[in-house]
């Protein structure tokens, strides 16, 4: 075998055993629940009572877009509690006028932890939900497929908006700055919609 | 076409890559996809083609082979610093591109002696991994592509210093 073939075979070798150990880590990495304490923002807030449940994921961009929405809601006036999905969120929401959830999607899902959580909370005996999720590519399909399960789990969905990296998010051009940060500024406009909707 | 213009021909794909780069970060961070994916195509059909004709046109040269080098480095840097850019890809891997270049440089005279198969094809392990992130587009998928750069790119450096601090096969760079 030439060194040149023996060099590239053991570059492929070692990227190949990159890959599976990579995997393997991130498999445990996106597994995970992240728990986090239940904050409230705008505790003063009266216009109605929102609980935000967040699957960070793997990157800020699902919490940019979350905290985005989350400032449209406490704008116009909205209590927000907030946590990460996790055994340890809330699953009763008797106080709650809306339920926000935002989670990053992988091959084509929800993260496992929000999927947990959705199981976990089993029925939302008719309550309003927003559902924000990021993808890498056009999240058309995720979001139906999201908004199917929620429905079954007896949500009604109020709004439902998912955001890309790597597809325009704004084709319209009404938003300035990167994709990413178009995204975060319709989130927030998102928001300001559905609070005015909701009135 | 005639013969001195196609002897042109090498060093013309090769400045259309490097033209292709500042495209490429903007389809990138514009979430322009598809043509970002197919703009890295063109760019990586350029970098297999110009090698071969500049040899088969005779005009192989070791200016041609820093152009091709230096093309490659910022068609990488542009297309990693265009995911980091949308907040979704680590900062980390343009850095140690970066600073993978700037050893390869240091010690592409001791190339010959330097055990470093990661290295001597980290463009190509740059490229394709670019190009999986914007083929792909999902989140996850784009995560382990980072995770195998950032690897790479840890092991060619790593290959790299060892030789340069002598602990590998002292006596070589004396």
């Amino acid at each position: 075998m030439s060194g040149l073939l023996r060099g590239l075979l053991i570059a492929v070798l070692i990227v190949a055993a990159l890959a599976a150990g990579s995997l393997a880590w991130l498999n445990w990495r996106v597994n995970r629940e992240t728990v986090t304490p239940l904050q409230t923002l705008n505790g003063d807030g009266a216009a109605g009572r929102a609980l935000a449940v967040l699957s960070p994921g793997l990157s800020a961009f699902p919490a940019d877009v979350m905290t985005a929405f989350e400032n449209g809601l406490v704008e116009k006036g909205w209590r927000i509690g907030h946590t990460t999905a996790s055994a340890e969120a809330p699953a009763d929401f008797q106080d709650y006028d809306l339920i926000v959830l935002a989670s990053p999607i992988y091959s084509g899902k929800v993260a496992p932890p929000m999927l947990a959580y959705i199981e976990r909370a089993g029925d939302f005996a008719g309550k309003k939900i927003a559902v924000l999720v990021t993808a890498g590519g056009k999240p058309d399909d995720s979001i139906a497929n999201t908004k199917a399960l929620l429905t079954e789990n007896g949500a009604r969905i109020a709004a439902a908006h998912g955001y890309a990296v790597y597809q325009s998010n704004d084709p319209d051009n009404a938003y300035q700055g990167g994709n990413t940060e178009r995204a975060v500024q319709m989130a927030h406009d998102a928001a300001l919609a559905l609070a005015d909707s909701l009135q | 076409m005639t013969m001195p213009a196609l002897r042109l021909l090498p060093h013309g794909l090769t400045a259309l890559r490097l033209a292709l780069a500042p495209v490429l970060y903007q389809l990138i961070v514009a979430g322009e996809g598809d043509l970002a994916v197919i703009g890295l195509a063109l760019a990586i059909a350029t970098d297999a083609a110009d090698g071969p004709l500049a040899r088969r046109f005779g005009v192989a040269s070791r200016a041609g082979a820093h152009f091709d080098f230096w093309a490659d480095f910022v068609l990488i840097e542009a297309a990693f610093a265009g995911f980091a850019a949308t907040g979704t890809g680590p900062w980390s891997i343009p850095v140690l591109t970066a600073l993978s270049f700037g050893f390869f440089i240091a010690t592409v005279r001791f190339t010959p002696e330097i055990y470093d198969p990661v290295g001597r094809n980290i463009g190509g392990i740059l490229m394709g991994s670019a190009f999986a992130v914007l083929a792909l587009r999902d989140l996850m998928a784009a995560q382990v592509v980072y995770m195998v750069a950032f690897g790479a790119l840890v092991m060619t450096i790593g290959a790299r210093t060892i030789f340069i601090a002598g602990v590998w096969r002292p006596g070589i760079s004396s």
